[in-house]
């Protein structure tokens, strides 16, 4: 006699789950119970080896109809003999919503797709209950066809018979269908029969494309016609922000660039995502598809026309979200048709409905450790468990790069990457989403959370909903810091690195180089860059030539022509600004600085997408191998202020005698020593020896590659995010931390 | 030493009394001031305007003006872009002690001229002295009594999708010309203020096309502080693009190191118009021909139900504007 302890994932709540188990517990002569806890069921099951093997075999092919399994976790322990099988009272029956991220196609259902003899050759919509789409067609839940857009296709005969047969691999596969009764893929204006052909024609002629996807439009072209790739950055006004790729297989990818086993594990995995990799050669691609970039931006196919595509067509293929810039990406046939009408040539489209529209994933592998930039489709909306429990709370995050959170209890449902809220149809959507995700995941907020910064739109947006329930504002930063706790499980001390561009200061500065001690019950700021000067607001954050400016006109007042060109309007102006302290704001910012030495050594003085002039320092420092790095105070404050004049000065010096690779380089050394130093000073001082990053700082390669192993040796634990991204998509897990407090 | 004026031309004796009838009756003089009574009677009938407003700057002589025409046409635009014609204004001074004589008959010159050229009367006043370091120079309220012709009112015309979003010139340049001069940069002749008074303009345009549903001088907050009132009192949506603002170059270059868009900052002898979109070739065609109108331009649209107004940018993205930038405070991480 064995007992089991088992716990079942996925919609299993409110679909008669536990009757169901009750009676099959009951029909196999078992012992043990059986109750809802948070998300999942849970069931202890007593008897004979044999039966319990039974039991968990007709669990998954006899689930009730609207159930689904998402993963069963099995674990032997220790029990008295039992009498009887029980349905116990929920433990924490908080009814959620549980909804999956959509899923690349499976290895079952591509094979099928490429059998001659199989009824689904070739056919774009193939997919099981192991793949296909989910978040981007349900509608409502629980999750069943008519709960999504499929609901408009009825199912024939064939796929009837699959969709109700428990030994299917399409039992209950919401998204089945076939050529007989599924969705359309089309040509727009086109009767071409075999479009993938033509759509590999189309390429290879240069043209345009806008193909409807799984969560939205992408545009794709060529990516070796150098000219056609120019003509897309100019119609999608978007002068230099690399483009992503996607290639036919690994073998490809391989070919243009390293891959590790860890970035080809996630490269192929459900989730798919666009995967950041080191360029190897970039044979026949354009430059101009990531000029100045030393990775690439890469994914496989995810759905199945994507591979039909590749049959044809045998080369890289942009694949760049359909829009304008910032705009959010186009998911509906005749909005794309409209909005995308001066960029695309030729649309290709079909006729299932998205509902829910999600941008690309994309994510990098540093230290082997996977790291989200952009967390959207795959991963988003499944939840994040956190290591404590908040009351019903709505996180509304910070302005550009922008997520919110909702949650209650110890999980936390992300919203997709948003974008900047500073755009029309982005706010808009941010709106729409936060209504989808109270409705979907059943989470009625009591506490709104919002940043601290007194002008972000999500701050006004928080204060028109005052009257209606409780609202707190939190610091960027502290967010940050929690954000890396809660991403990461942590709840004991730990010293946090939160280096970003900017965010609004409690003490009404514009922090964005701090260091933080705490751990989930509160946060102390240790230590900060010291604050410095900086004229004409947002403008300057465009123009990092301004920043250098600011920092050279107030502490090198005398030799500021030398070192860095100047009209005279500009010097007075800026001058007279610095000296009456008007129109200009005090900076701690890690971000800033990096824009700084970027402008300085005339790297990149004004920017066309956010971080370009850290990115561009980042790939000059990258070709050297300099060691050294220059010298910077630590000012023993109160706080602890990191002063980078010493460093600033050497960099003046040595500005035209050196190569400014290895000025960049030394420059990047010198942050990861000013965090190692700070992380022995403060674990002295705290007895404190986690280390942790959050920020979008740490989207630098080069800086985690200095700064990681270094601290490690120096035996530290160290803690980079891993579920949410470092930037500010993460801010808004990091604020449901008020929903604890 | 130069003569100044002191706590006791306040004080309502004899210096007072020299104050208003050597200095300033001299300048505004006219039968009904004269008489200096408590009040100024006169008779009128018909829809009367009534506004105030008080002008208080730094530095007080500027490029393309002072304080004292800002005075004049500041009311004479509140009333103008009602719809009525202005008739009378009152001036209320209050002076720190130590303003010179000379500064303060500069003013008043200023101001006459002011009047006469729109044809008003300033038919009464005040005027006070506060101790030197209580005030900033010379702070001056003006109140203003217009009256509105038949068919010269446009409130209750209804704002609908379509309607065009028109400005009569260049935006920003006064703000940013007392901001540079504040900070005492010098400046070519071409930055100075866009001060001037709008009631040839207005009131003609008015005349000529009943198309006109809404117009207010953008001063304070700027075009975008007053295209977002407009959205929220009437539920519209607007669009501004982003091509089509006349903006001059120095203002483009001042505002991108001050950190201060131009369309936030402050106009004086500008008005913001929301027209019928039939009546768009009628009304650019009037203004076009008009000295304050030369550089006018249709600048956006109104894009139905909504509450927002956004730029429609080079780059064809739409970037929501604020109602206020309350300062310079960064938001890009
Ligand atoms: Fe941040
Ligand atoms: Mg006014
Ligand atoms: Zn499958
Ligand atoms: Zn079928």
């Amino acid at each position: 006699m064995k007992t089991y302890k088992l716990r079942i994932w996925g919609i299993v709540q409110g679909v008669g789950f536990r009757p169901f188990i009750y009676r099959l517990a009951k029909s196999l002569n078992l012992k043990g119970w059986v109750l809802n806890s948070t998300g999942s069921v849970q069931i202890l099951i007593q008897g004979e080896e044999e039966n319990i093997e039974k039991f968990m075999e007709l669990i998954i092919k006899e689930a009730p109809p609207l159930s689904r399994i998402e993963r069963i976790e099995k674990e032997e322990v220790n029990s008295e003999e039992l009498e009887d099988f029980k349905i116990l009272e929920s433990k924490e029956d908080t009814g959620f919503n549980f909804i999956s991220p959509d899923i690349a196609i499976c290895e079952d259902c591509l094979r099928e797709m490429r059998d001659p003899k199989d009824r689904r050759y070739k056919y774009p919509f193939i997919n099981c209950t192991n793949c296909g789409p989910r978040y981007t067609i349900i509608e409502d839940l629980p999750y069943d066809r008519e709960k999504t857009t499929m609901k408009i296709f009825e199912m024939c005969e064939e796929c009837k018979k699959e969709y109700h047969n428990p030994s299917s691999r399409r039992f209950h596969a919401q998204p089945i269908s076939c050529y007989d009764c599924g969705p359309k893929i089309w040509i727009h204006g086109d009767k071409d029969k075999d479009i993938f052909e033509k759509i590999a024609k189309y390429l290879e002629e240069g043209k345009i494309l806008a193909i409807k996807g799984m969560g939205g439009f992408h545009l794709a072209c060529d990516a070796t016609k150098e000219d056609i790739v120019k003509r897309l950055r100019e119609r999608k006004k978007r002068p230099s922000k690399p483009f992503a790729l996607m290639m036919k297989d690994i073998e490809m990818i391989k070919e243009y660039c390293f891959v590790s086993k860890e970035e080809e594990k996630i490269l192929k995995s459900k989730e798919a995502p666009i995967v950041l990799l080191r360029t190897r050669e970039l044979k026949d691609i354009s430059p101009l598809v990531a000029p100045g970039n030393k990775y690439l931006g890469v994914m496989l196919p995810y759905t199945p026309y994507h591979h039909l595509i590749f049959d044809y067509f045998k080369k890289p293929i942009i694949m760049t979200s359909g829009n304008l810039s910032d705009e959010p990406i186009a998911k509906d046939n005749e909005e794309a048709m409209e909005r995308l009408k001066n960029i695309a040539d030729v649309f290709v489209l079909h006729n299932r409905n998205i509902k829910h529209r999600i941008d690309d994933s994309v994510v990098f592998v540093e230290n082997k450790e996977i790291q989200i930039i952009r967390r959207a489709r795959g991963y988003a909306p499944d939840p994040i468990k956190i290591p404590i429990k908040i009351k019903p709370t709505l996180a509304l995050g910070g302005e550009l790069k922008n997520t919110f959170s909702l949650g209650k209890e110890n999980y936390i449902f992300i919203s997709p990457h948003i974008g900047d809220l500073k755009d029309k149809e982005t706010l808009e959507v941010y709106e729409e989403t936060i209504q989808e995700y109270i409705r979907l995941f059943k989470i009625e907020p009591e506490l709104l959370v919002h940043d601290l910064h007194p002008q972000y739109l999500s701050t006004d947006l928080a204060q028109s909903f005052k009257k209606y329930m409780e609202v707190k504002s939190i610091q960027h930063h502290k967010a940050h810091f929690y954000s890396l706790l809660l991403d990461r499980g942590i709840t004991k001390d730990i010293i946090c690195f939160t280096f970003d561009g900017t965010g609004y200061g409690e003490d009404g500065k514009i922090w964005g180089g701090e260091v933080f001690v705490g751990n989930i019950e509160g946060v102390k700021r240790v230590a900060h860059f010291k604050y410095f000067p900086i004229v004409g607001g947002d403008s300057a954050i465009e123009n990092p030539r301004k920043i250098a400016l600011s920092y050279i006109l107030k502490y090198f007042p005398k030799d500021a022509d030398k070192i860095i060109s100047m009209d005279d309007f500009e010097k007075n102006l800026i001058k007279i600004l610095l000296e009456r302290e008007e129109n200009i704001f005090y900076t701690s910012s890690c971000g800033r600085i990096f824009d700084l030495i970027s402008a300085l050594l005339g790297i990149r003085e004004k920017i066309d997408y956010e971080g370009q002039a850290a990115i561009e320092l980042e790939m000059h420092a990258m070709e050297s191998y300099e060691e050294g790095y220059y010298p910077f105070k630590i000012i023993e404050n109160e706080i602890l202020e990191i002063d980078i004049l010493p460093m600033i000065e050497k960099i003046v010096e040595e500005k035209t005698k050196k190569d400014k690779r290895d000025i960049a380089r030394k420059f990047h050394n010198t942050i990861s020593q000013i965090i190692i130093t700070l992380s022995e000073i403060l674990r002295e001082e705290y007895n404190i020896n986690k280390v942790g990053f959050s920020g979008g700082v740490f989207q630098n390669r080069l800086l985690l590659q200095t700064t990681i192993p270094a601290l490690k040796e120096s035996k530290f634990e160290v803690y980079t995010h891993q579920k949410v991204p470092t930037n500010d998509g993460g801010v808004s897990l990091g604020q449901t931390i008020m929903g604890y407090k | 030493m130069e003569d100044m004026i002191l706590l006791s031309h306040g004080s309502g004796g004899e210096s007072t009394r020299k104050l208003i009838e050597e200095e300033i009756l001299k300048y505004f003089g006219n039968e009904l001031l004269n008489e200096l009574y408590d009040s100024s009677i006169f008779e009128t009938s018909g829809r009367l305007a009534l506004t105030t407003d008080s002008f208080v700057i730094s530095p007080i002589f500027f490029n393309g003006g002072d304080i004292g025409k800002l005075s004049i046409y500041g009311t004479i635009n509140d009333l103008s872009v009602m719809g009525a014609k202005p008739l009378y204004l009152s001036v209320g001074f209050i002076i720190e002690e130590g303003l010179t004589l000379r500064e303060f008959r500069e003013i008043l010159k200023s101001m006459k001229l002011a009047s006469e050229e729109c044809g008003v009367k300033i038919i009464t006043g005040d005027t006070k002295v506060v101790e030197k370091g209580k005030g900033d120079k010379i702070f001056i309220n003006t109140s203003g009594l217009g009256i509105i012709e038949e068919g010269m009112d446009w409130r209750g015309r209804e704002i609908k999708e379509q309607d065009v979003v028109i400005i009569n010139g260049g935006i920003g340049e006064h703000g940013l010309c007392i901001m540079l001069q504040r900070l005492g940069i010098k400046t070519d002749a071409e930055v100075k203020s866009d001060l001037a008074p709008l009631n040839s303009l207005t009131l003609p345009l008015l005349k000529i096309s009943s198309g006109i549903k809404f117009m207010r001088d953008p001063t304070r907050g700027g075009v975008a502080g007053v295209l977002n009132e407009i959205a929220q009192k009437y539920n519209v949506e607007i669009e501004v693009n982003e091509e089509s603002l006349p903006i001059k170059s120095w203002v483009k270059s001042a505002s991108e190191i001050l950190g201060i868009d131009p369309l936030y900052s402050a106009n004086e002898g500008k008005v913001v118009i929301i027209a019928d979109k039939k009546e768009e070739e009628k009304i650019m065609n009037f203004l076009k021909a008009h000295p304050l109108g030369k550089d006018a331009k249709v600048i956006g649209e109104v894009k139905g139900k909504g509450r927002r107004v956004y730029l429609r940018t080079r780059i064809g993205t739409r970037r929501i504007l604020d109602p206020l930038k309350r300062d310079l405070l960064p938001r890009i991480c």
